[in-house]
């Protein structure tokens, strides 16, 4: 799996990596246990400050994504339930702009199942990807 | 003698130099960073055709003039101004692309962008331990036959031979003396062998365009290049390996100048090694193609001084890719650079002023 940090993008890099991740998992190209390099590996592959990155890993253990340990770094360990206190709110919020905007509702479903079209969960638990 | 190791020494940096367009990626042309589609810019083809035709000519009056050349100090000094003339001539050629690109605004609408793997470190199990054996067996075999003549060395040991093949410098006999290219061996095997074994764990540049290829290539390239520095070191190795039987007199007498030979054996082996695969191993088989990511590398110019020196604080990395050429550069902006630095010239000091002792 590749992250990328595009120039362009308006979202903070660590939102982009952070939205990585999650993406990631959702696909099922990360899944239960896949090690993710330590803070100071991707800040340098990336060519990131430390802080950076520390910050979205920190964000995505804080969610329930990601498991940091002191010396093992960090793995990807998901915690059931729902994202977050306000998805529910953000998606409302989310639909309703493209709705305002003159998307038809089939349309916005449309759009939705095309976006879970890529979901699938990972195949088994992987230690690390080649 | 020195005049024809001068004469290939610069036929060698003449070759590198003249080839070296090709070994890096073709975004990168003379040190400058484009987007995918300018490779084939007529400015970058202009450039490229410019500095090679600038080139082979200078590299036959080098080395013509090395041939026909007698004083040693003009020797020595030949193969430096052969490398500051061909930096300007790589200079001039850097310019013109970063001219035509900032003329042509080459990267307005790009989607620029840095990669990154998430996967499995680079394995243990490829280090070329077998070879770092055998510069290990070089060291040994060399310390052996020193201590095995040790106590029938005279008291003044020749440290120092002239072109002519005639040592002029000597110190006294003690364990320092006697022993000290088989310290320098010791000192800088290790030293490539924790490059090779450091630099597959460095930064992988990867190409957000074509992550998947450039990460096999990298991965190709870090193998190579592991491997091509052990053996450097086992070539040196052999050289220091041929001074030290001279210094004790042992084995038949033949002109010291010889004992360079290896070093340049393995110089030319190196140097096709990297020419073969290009740096970061773009000129290697591209494997199967993927799906296009829509983005490109970043513009990153930036930090690089005349095209060739790194210079950037908030880089966390202290050794990165070359820009021109094969291997790494250091990161002048990082202290351990300076480091590193300090402590090279410190040991080239050092080694020779120990000797006269």
């Amino acid at each position: 799996m590749f992250l990328y940090v595009e120039d362009a993008d308006h979202r903070p890099v660590y939102q982009q990596l952070r939205d990585q991740v999650v993406e990631a998992i959702a696909r099922g190209e990360i899944g239960e246990g896949t090690r993710l390099p330590t803070t100071r590996q991707l800040a340098v592959d990336l060519g990131l400050n430390f802080h950076t990155v520390a910050r979205a890993y920190d964000l995505l253990r804080q969610e329930g994504y990601l498991q940091v340990g002191r010396k093992v770094g960090a793995s990807v360990h998901v915690r059931r339930g729902p994202p977050n206190a306000e998805w529910h709110a953000e998606l409302r919020v989310l639909l309703a702009a493209a709705y305002a905007k003159g998307m038809s509702s089939e349309e916005i479903v449309t759009a939705c199942r095309e976006a879970t079209q890529g979901f699938g969960r990972a195949a088994e638990p992987k230690d690390s990807l080649a | 003698m020195i005049a024809w190791i001068d004469a290939v020494l610069l036929l060698l940096l003449g070759c590198g130099y003249y080839w070296m367009p090709d070994a890096v990626h073709p975004t990168l042309p003379f040190g400058v960073r484009v987007p995918p589609g300018r490779e084939r810019d007529p400015a970058v083809s202009a450039a490229k055709r410019t500095y090679r035709q600038v080139l082979a000519p200078l590299t036959l009056a080098g080395i013509a003039l090395a041939l026909l050349n007698t004083s040693p100090i003009v020797a020595a000094g030949l193969p430096a101004l052969f490398l500051l003339v061909a930096y300007g001539n790589f200079y001039v050629a850097h310019r013109a692309v970063r001219a035509a690109k900032l003329k042509g605004d080459w990267y307005a609408g790009q989607r620029t962008a840095t990669v990154a793997q998430v996967g499995a470190p680079a394995s243990l199990r490829r280090y070329p331990w077998g070879l770092l054996a055998v510069a290990a067996l070089v060291i040994a075999a060399t310390a052996w036959i020193g201590v095995a003549h040790y106590a029938q060395l005279p008291a003044i040991l020749p440290t120092h031979f002239g072109a002519n093949g005639k040592a002029n410098g000597f110190s006294a006999k003690s364990p320092l003396s006697a022993f000290l290219l088989v310290i320098v061996q010791i000192v800088q095997t290790a030293g490539l062998a924790l490059l090779g074994y450091v630099q597959p764990r460095m930064r992988q540049d990867l190409d957000p365009a074509a992550p998947v290829a450039s990460l096999a290539r990298h991965r190709a390239f870090q193998v190579v290049m592991t491997q091509m520095l052990v053996v450097l070191a086992i070539g040196v190795d052999i050289s220091l390996l041929l001074g030290s039987l001279r210094m004790w007199a042992v084995g038949p007498a033949y002109n010291p100048m010889l004992n360079v030979a290896p070093v340049l054996i393995v110089t030319a082996y190196a140097v096709w090694a990297g020419v073969r695969v290009g740096q970061g191993g773009n000129r290697m088989a591209a494997g199967q193609a993927e799906e296009a990511t829509g983005r490109v590398h970043r513009d990153d110019d930036a930090g690089w001084i005349g095209g060739a020196i790194y210079f950037n604080r908030s880089d966390p990395a202290f050794l990165v890719p070359r820009r021109f050429g094969v291997g790494w550069t250091l990161n002048f902006g990082h202290p351990t650079a300076w480091i590193a630095l300090v402590a090279l010239v410190a040991l080239i000091i050092a080694v020779p002023s120990l000797r006269h002792r």
